[in-house]
């Protein structure tokens, strides 16, 4: 079973992103969580955590949407290998934000709304369907094995709000042994991008203190590998499934079955 | 035996090239087959062809530099075990004479260029190097080029259309993609370019000659724009890094 939870404080979109949810998901054993008045990320994911019954465990964002017709049984096949899924993260993390890292140690791909044309394609690095050896993730998807998110838990005690709570969570899940990768295979649009604000200092200082990491407190400059303007939703999907990747295996019934 | 054809209008710059050469491959038999002064690039290559006896046939330009000599002919040479045609930057989806117009993910490579002051002393720029070395490529940047011996002999310079320092690249490895032998770009073989491609008049004439020669096997165009990885890098030590990025397997 796979449990998707969302903390949204809006009925619409939250409403939106389930429709968007059920067609992708008609083949997969699901349940969806919804949490509505999350007084931070870290606390509503734990009320979901508490709640839920699947053994994997989908925590994204509201205003995401899969870009590809059958995202499910990708995911389901990567989470065979690894304990912990996103779509964007860094090898290296150098501090309070995976962007930090050198441009050639980040990840990943994911379109946004554009300013120059409808979707922009950021392109970290997408030089196979799937990096493994990642330190840390976006919090935009995170997949998480059960057993690796009871493990790790969310730390709402340091994180009370809404920012630097996946770059903890995945840190620690990495520094506990557990298996880590980027999916560039699973191709997301992201309506929102990352707000940098007072809080997000207030918080990547709180992310510095607990890690010990290197106290560069700056907004990130991310520099992708490439950038591309497209207009539509499927463009966008073209550009994101690059030619040097090899065909996606063919998933039998049995093989999306979710793993235990 | 391998052959290296350059051709040049600096006598200097061709020495000092020649002497670059020498020293990527002390223990590997090589000719050099300088060529001054020559009329357009393809008849320098169709003369330094006709004059080579090695195999593989290098094509190289005056102003480039191998970043990382001890590592060059032994990649290159393995590299060419398995392909016909490999470059240092090409596409994988030609849809007109510039080999980039398909953009990000359809381009690969990565060349090094020297940056004016007051800017950092160089740029990278990062077409795509997911692998070391990327197949089923359709067009590349002349460069350097490296061809087996018989694909070049049988395709040769078009030195009657490209009778100039243009577009005589995308012609050829665009030919020798359609008569199907197998282009690759290495991403390996870091290289500092020291000029930039001129995209003049001169180059809008020729790329209609190109278009006249081979629009019905190219791919439709469409129009998007895009934007590669650039770095600009205080040093080539700094370049030399950044060019081997952490997913690559470790070098045989």
């Amino acid at each position: 079973m796979l449990s998707i939870v969302t903390c949204s404080h809006r009925p619409d979109r939250l409403a939106a992103f389930h429709h968007h949810l059920r067609p992708l998901l008609a083949d997969i054993p699901h349940e969806l969580i919804a949490i509505t008045d999350a007084t931070g990320l870290c606390e509503g994911y734990t009320r979901a955590l508490h709640r839920s019954s699947g053994n994997l465990l989908l925590f994204c964002h509201d205003d995401i949407r899969f870009l590809s017709p059958n995202p499910f049984p990708t995911l389901l096949r990567h989470m065979q290998s690894f304990d912990l899924l996103g779509v964007a993260g860094t090898s290296r993390l150098l501090g309070p934000h995976w962007g930090l890292a050198r441009p050639d140690f980040l990840f990943g791909q994911v379109a946004h709304p554009g300013k120059i044309s409808p979707f922009e394609v950021a392109i970290y690095n997408a030089p196979a369907r799937i990096i493994p050896n990642i330190q840390a993730l976006d919090g935009l998807f995170l997949c998480f094995r059960r057993a690796c998110i009871q493990s790790i838990g969310w730390d709402a005690a340091t994180f009370p709000g809404f920012h630097l709570y996946d770059l903890d969570a995945s840190y620690r899940a990495y520094l506990a042994g557990c298996k880590l990768a980027v999916a560039c295979d699973i191709p997301l649009l992201h309506h929102s991008a990352g707000a940098y604000d007072d809080r997000w200092e207030h918080a990547g200082a709180a992310f510095i203190r607990k890690h010990r990491t290197s106290p560069v407190l700056k907004q990130p400059y991310l520099v992708p590998c490439g950038g591309v303007a497209v207009h539509t939703p499927e463009e966008a999907l073209e550009v994101m499934t690059p030619p040097y990747w090899p065909a996606e295996p063919i998933v039998s019934p049995e093989r999306t079955a979710v793993p235990c | 035996m391998l052959s290296i054809i350059i051709p040049s209008r600096s006598p200097d710059r061709l020495a000092a090239i020649s002497a670059h050469y020498h020293a990527l491959f002390p223990h590997h038999p090589h000719e050099i087959i300088p060529i001054l002064n020559p009329p357009s690039i393809c008849d320098a290559y169709n003369r330094g062809l006709d004059l080579s006896t090695g195999d593989p046939v290098l094509f190289s330009h005056d102003d480039i530099e191998f970043l990382d000599p001890p590592t060059f002919a032994p990649r290159l040479l393995r590299h060419l075990e398995s392909c016909d045609v490999l470059g240092l930057a090409g596409t994988s989806l030609l849809m007109n004479a510039s080999w980039a117009l398909a953009g990000v993910p359809h381009i690969f490579g990565q060349v090094l260029h020297p940056l004016p002051p007051p800017y950092l002393p160089y740029i990278l720029s990062i077409y795509g190097t997911p692998r070391r070395l990327v197949r089923n490529i359709q067009a590349m940047d002349g460069l350097f080029l490296a061809f087996r011996r018989d694909c070049i002999a049988q395709l040769r310079w078009d030195a009657d259309t490209f009778d100039a320092f243009h577009i005589y690249d995308v012609d050829v490895t665009f030919r020798a993609h359609l008569a199907g032998y197998k282009l690759a770009v290495a991403c390996d073989l870091p290289v500092l370019h020291s000029s930039h491609g001129a995209f003049d008049d001169r180059w809008k004439t020729y790329a209609q000659r190109f278009f006249n020669k081979h629009h019905t096997r190219l791919a439709p165009i469409f129009l998007r724009k895009h934007e590669f990885g650039t770095l600009q890098l205080p040093s080539r030590q700094h370049a030399l890094l950044r060019m081997s990025p952490p997913h690559w397997p470790p070098d045989v």
